[in-house]
């Protein structure tokens, strides 16, 4: 079995890179999957620390929780690729810095 | 029949059936149906609510462990229900001549029941749900006039800034997850109780607790994780915006209140002075940044972010009273959790009826400025003089619900700061009044040019009387309140002892 403490550094390292990837790239499209990239390490973290958990029943909370947000990760990328899809028809462009009649 | 109106999940059910329904029915009847299946629906799920607080349906309930219809839940979705019912009102009028309107009423609607999911949930797998459900939907509802350029960039704006702060929350609880094995907000309280400032895992949850904070800070527009906040409320729809400015992040600061005062208390000298630094710097930039705004929509943004900061008080103020058992007893812990469910409460009413007058006179999307307002006490009475009540609510005028929940928050302040370790605790008090001082300014303004007098022709708004009763209902609730806390205030400390019955 893979020790819990390497797959906790692979998936904090994948964190880091969302976080990075949310706050650098200028694409939209790039920091929604940065940001898939966020849910995912989160995910890893559910599955590997049930995996140590004392019960069977603590156990299945991380393992639920990770199926559940795996659910609304499709849910909010549906919701996001859509709203990119309009932005695209009404600006021309998904760059996060063009887009920029109000200002930040 | 009997027996589902009396579970404590029937209001939920209800609000979500009837988003369903509206978006189902919405090929088959006309819009003015849609409206009035949105407003019974909300009209229902009041009196279930009305019935779980009063009483005769027994609360709390638990359901599977994951979800409680305690009073604190049933307050809290009683504000969102109270902004939902403010909210979809004037829409009717509003969205009048744009396509789609049954999703509009379904999103909205399902936003609402989001909000309603997270103030019951005990687990934070419910929480989640209920926090991606109500980001979804209203961030949704902001792109729903999808050929507006404004409009779709504040969508943008706000998915990203929804998607990523529940990315950054979820990553701490997979932490929080990994050094308890529980997911149960009342479990979590127990089990982190172990983790002392010399243990090998205070870091970790250190780590957590941190992300947790960032995430949720950009949830309710906290400073310095709010400069979304006027982008989106200026480019959403202008009921949608009442709705995010006084529902959503209402929704995101009893989220708050579950987590910080249940889950993480624990942690509670780690996280009192943060939230103390956030409270004192949301509320001045907040303020402050109003004074320039041009824009009411974007100046009510700005105040809203103010307030937040207000509400924010009530969480180093418990951290104080927790353990504490000196002249005040347990009183200062209720006290300091029920006035800031109070200050949302008068917020939540205050600014979604201010946002809602801004909606009927909007004539484009980014709203009326200040200089639109001269002279509009002579053409229009109920719209300025609600107005201005709702602006003197919200600036904390005597007499009114701003002032009574305002001067809650900073007595509890002041009553906590005689606390050993916590005497800068007066400095939130003093903050708090320096920048209502400070928010006078711009409420003023808007006041004063309401009644100037002017040469040019006022435009006298059309409002239709769904638009009135939403303005009466919200100028009524400001005002009784105001006249007679007594049973407000009862019914919050009823929601605070259930709070803390979770411990």
């Amino acid at each position: 079995m893979i020790p819990v403490l390497d797959v906790t550094i692979f998936s904090a390292a994948l964190f880091s890179v969302g976080v990075f990837g949310v706050l650098y790239r200028r694409n939209a499209i790039m920091v929604l999957l940065s940001i898939e990239l966020m849910l995912n390490a989160a995910n890893i973290n559910f599955v590997v620390f049930s995996g140590t958990a004392p019960t069977s029943a603590a156990s299945a909370d991380g393992q639920v929780y990770a199926l559940i947000s795996i659910a609304i990760a499709a849910a909010e990328i549906a919701v996001g690729l859509a709203i990119l899809l309009v932005l695209w028809k009404t600006s021309d462009t998904v760059e996060v810095n063009e887009v920029a009649t109000l200002r930040w | 029949m009997i027996q589902f109106f009396a579970s404590g999940m029937s209001p939920l059910v209800v609000m979500i059936a009837g988003a369903v329904l509206a978006a189902a029915l919405s090929f088959y009847v006309s819009n003015r149906v849609l409206g009035w299946l949105s407003v019974v629906t909300m009209l229902i799920t009041f009196i279930l609510l009305f019935m779980i607080i009063g009483g005769e349906i027994p609360n709390p309930q638990t359901f599977g462990n994951v979800m409680v219809e305690d009073d604190f839940a049933a307050v809290f979705q009683l504000i969102f229900l109270s902004v939902g019912l403010i909210t979809v009102l004037p829409s009717v009028k509003y969205i009048e001549g744009d396509r789609n309107q049954g999703e509009y009423y379904s999103l909205l609607m399902l936003s609402v029941a989001g909000m309603m999911v997270i103030s019951a949930s005990t687990d934070l797998i419910t929480l989640f749900v209920g926090i991606a459900l109500t980001a979804l939907a209203s961030s949704s509802i902001v792109a729903f006039r999808k050929k507006d350029r404004i409009a779709v960039e504040a969508a943008m704006k706000f998915y990203i800034i929804s998607a990523l702060s529940a990315g950054l929350a979820l990553y701490g609880i997979s932490l929080l997850y990994g050094l308890t094995h529980t997911l149960q907000i009342s479990a979590l309280a127990s089990s982190l109780q172990g983790i002392s400032p010399s243990s090998p895992s205070f870091p970790t949850a250190m780590v957590a607790l941190v992300l947790i904070i960032a995430g949720f800070g950009f949830e309710i527009a906290m400073v310095p994780f709010h400069m979304w906040a006027p982008d989106v409320y200026e480019g959403a729809p202008t009921p949608v915006s009442g709705l995010l400015s006084s529902g959503s992040k209402k929704a995101g600061l009893a989220a708050i209140l579950k987590l910080f005062v249940v889950a993480l208390i624990a942690f509670r000298t780690e996280w009192a002075p943060v939230f103390g630094a956030l409270a004192i710097l949301t509320m001045t930039v907040g303020n402050i940044a109003a004074l320039q705004q041009k824009s009411v929509k974007r100046m009510l943004a700005y105040s809203s972010i103010g307030q937040a900061g207000y509400m924010l008080i009530a969480l180093p103020v418990f951290a104080a009273a927790f353990g504490y058992h000196g002249i005040y007893g347990a009183n200062l812990q209720v006290f300091s959790i029920s006035s800031g469910i109070f200050q949302i409460l008068t917020h939540a009413i205050a600014s979604s009826g201010a946002f809602m007058v801004v909606a009927i006179m909007a004539t484009n999307v980014s709203g009326p400025t200040v200089d639109e307002f001269r002279g509009l006490f002579r053409n229009n009475r109920l719209l300025s003089l609600s107005f201005t009540l709702y602006l003197l609510s919200l600036l904390g005028i005597p007499l009114l619900a701003g002032f009574d929940s305002k001067l809650l928050i900073f007595s509890s302040a002041v009553g906590g700061s005689i606390i050993q370790g916590y005497s800068w605790l007066i400095w939130l008090a003093i903050a708090g009044v320096l920048n209502s001082a400070v928010s006078l300014i711009y409420y003023v303004r808007v006041i004063k040019e309401m009644f100037s007098d002017t040469e040019s022709p006022v435009t006298k708004y059309r409002m239709t009387g769904f638009a009135q009763l939403s303005l009466w209902i919200a100028t009524v609730a400001t005002v009784a309140i105001g006249l007679y806390p007594g049973p407000v205030i009862s019914i919050c400390n009823g929601a605070a002892r259930a709070l803390l019955a979770l411990l």
